[in-house]
């Protein structure tokens, strides 16, 4: 496959949901089997969620008084001049009109913004981390969420909505859909006491279980954990096109569950 | 414009908050900010037949506060001390004052974002905080689409490099990959 150079506008406005449609389905397909790729536009999606979180203090600051006041005042004032050219013509529309705001796509949501805390990084799309096994150590860590045997057969034999205890880790099953080719995924959060939770996303290959996703979130008790976390999750579903949440019935019968 | 409604003069209020945020990262300080953001008011009620119904109030806000702004930026120029956006390419420390050290620490995102050239800033603003879109913001700052482009692109790998937003997959072993 040739490989197509995206420049860093074009991944900024992938990131920003800015982009048409033909060339965010390239971006996507690049994604698949390019990490560094991954990484630029990661940088953008972090940049926007970290700039955003930053400023959100400000927001929340007390207005003056005496500004509020003031702006009081002056809508008064306009008010009462507004009554006063009541009945005169209306004056003509020399304008810039911004159009209202259209609703963000679905389609390729990675502009979803990512929560103030989150320390979260994708680490993996499409089972890049299997091929940095031996790599960093935060690496290590998700590979440890799969390899793990214990997690491996909790992933095939555990229903969602269930928690299972091994040692100090904690795994939550959140739910299980299909991909877009139709293997069975699971999302689930690993849990270890003190130590950064992973929300992971594995889909079955063969007899496998195929790490795609992991997001980390900030430890347990610093703070709160982060809606973030499931939000780039969220917008990494929309974007792979992942089917629907299984019903707990389907659910069963794809885990060969009694 | 409608005489029954006052579309302007019923948003403001509820806008003051936003409108304030972006003048504080605009001109860096809340006692400016505030004088920007009641003369911006004043102008917008007494232009509001301008505001069409309809249209983003907040992209309409921002424009005129920002154009107050560089008008006051204009007027000042040869009055006091000032920053050149040219000399702010480096990260300077919060004092103005070259500092080492500060290079070699990561920087709070707020202040990496305060230390970006104004022109890199107020794009970030618009778009990553205010959340416009690239062509709203274009139009907030009467500039084409592609440069709010470049320059945003430009804001946002300074500020990641500022800061230390770089995400883990972009990390070297060597360099200590810790989540």
């Amino acid at each position: 496959m040739s490989r197509r150079d995206f420049d860093d506008e074009t991944l900024m406005a992938f990131a920003d949901g800015e982009l048409d449609a033909d060339t965010t389905a390239a971006i996507e397909e690049a994604m698949g089997t390019d990490d560094a790729l991954i990484a630029r536009v990661a940088t953008f999606m972090e940049s926007r969620a970290q700039a955003s979180a930053a400023l959100k203090p400000l927001i929340d600051e007390p207005v003056p008084e005496a500004l509020t006041t003031s702006v009081h005042k002056l809508i008064d004032e306009a008010h009462q001049r507004e009554r006063a050219e009541a009945g005169k013509q209306p004056a003509q529309k020399n304008i810039i009109a911004f159009e209202p705001r259209a609703p963000r796509k679905v389609t390729s949501n990675w502009a979803l913004p990512l929560a103030a805390s989150l320390a979260a990084v994708i680490v993996g799309v499409g089972g890049y981390l299997a091929g940095k096994a031996g790599g960093p150590a935060s690496n290590g860590l998700a590979i440890a969420s799969i390899s793990n045997p214990v997690v491996a057969k909790a992933l095939g034999a555990t229903p969602s909505g269930t928690d299972v205890n091994a040692g100090d880790t904690t795994i939550k099953f959140v739910s299980s859909f299909r991909d877009e080719a139709g293997a069975l995924c699971r999302e689930f959060e690993l849990h270890r006491a003190s130590e950064t939770s992973l929300v992971s996303v594995a889909c079955r290959v063969g007899q496998h279980w195929d790490l795609r996703l992991a997001v980390a979130a900030p430890a347990a008790g610093q703070d709160y954990v982060p809606a973030g976390a499931s939000e780039t999750v969220d917008a990494y579903l929309t974007t792979t096109q992942a089917g629907a949440p299984l019903s707990e019935a389907e659910e069963k019968k794809a885990l060969g569950l009694p | 414009m409608k005489g029954d409604d006052f579309p302007v003069s019923d948003r403001l209020v509820a806008f003051l908050p936003n409108l304030r945020r972006f003048a504080i990262s605009l001109c860096r300080s809340r006692d400016l900010a505030d004088d920007l953001v009641q003369t911006a008011c004043e102008r917008a009620l007494a232009g509001q037949e301008r505001f069409e119904p309809g249209s983003r109030f907040d992209a309409w806000m921002f424009r005129i506060l920002r154009n107050l702004w560089i008008d006051q930026v204009r007027r000042t120029k040869t009055a006091g001390p000032r920053e050149d956006i040219d000399d702010r390419q480096d990260i300077v420390g919060s004092s103005g004052e070259r500092d080492v050290e500060a290079r070699l620490t990561l920087k709070s995102v707020a202040v990496a974002i305060d230390e970006l050239v104004d022109e890199q800033r107020e794009v970030l603003l618009l778009v990553c905080v205010e959340d416009l879109s690239y062509k709203e913001a274009a139009e907030v700052l009467s500039i084409p689409i592609g440069t709010v482009m470049s320059r945003l692109a430009r804001a946002r790998k300074n500020l990641a490099e500022a800061a230390g937003i770089i995400p883990a997959a972009d990390r070297s072993p060597e360099k200590g990959g810790k989540i």
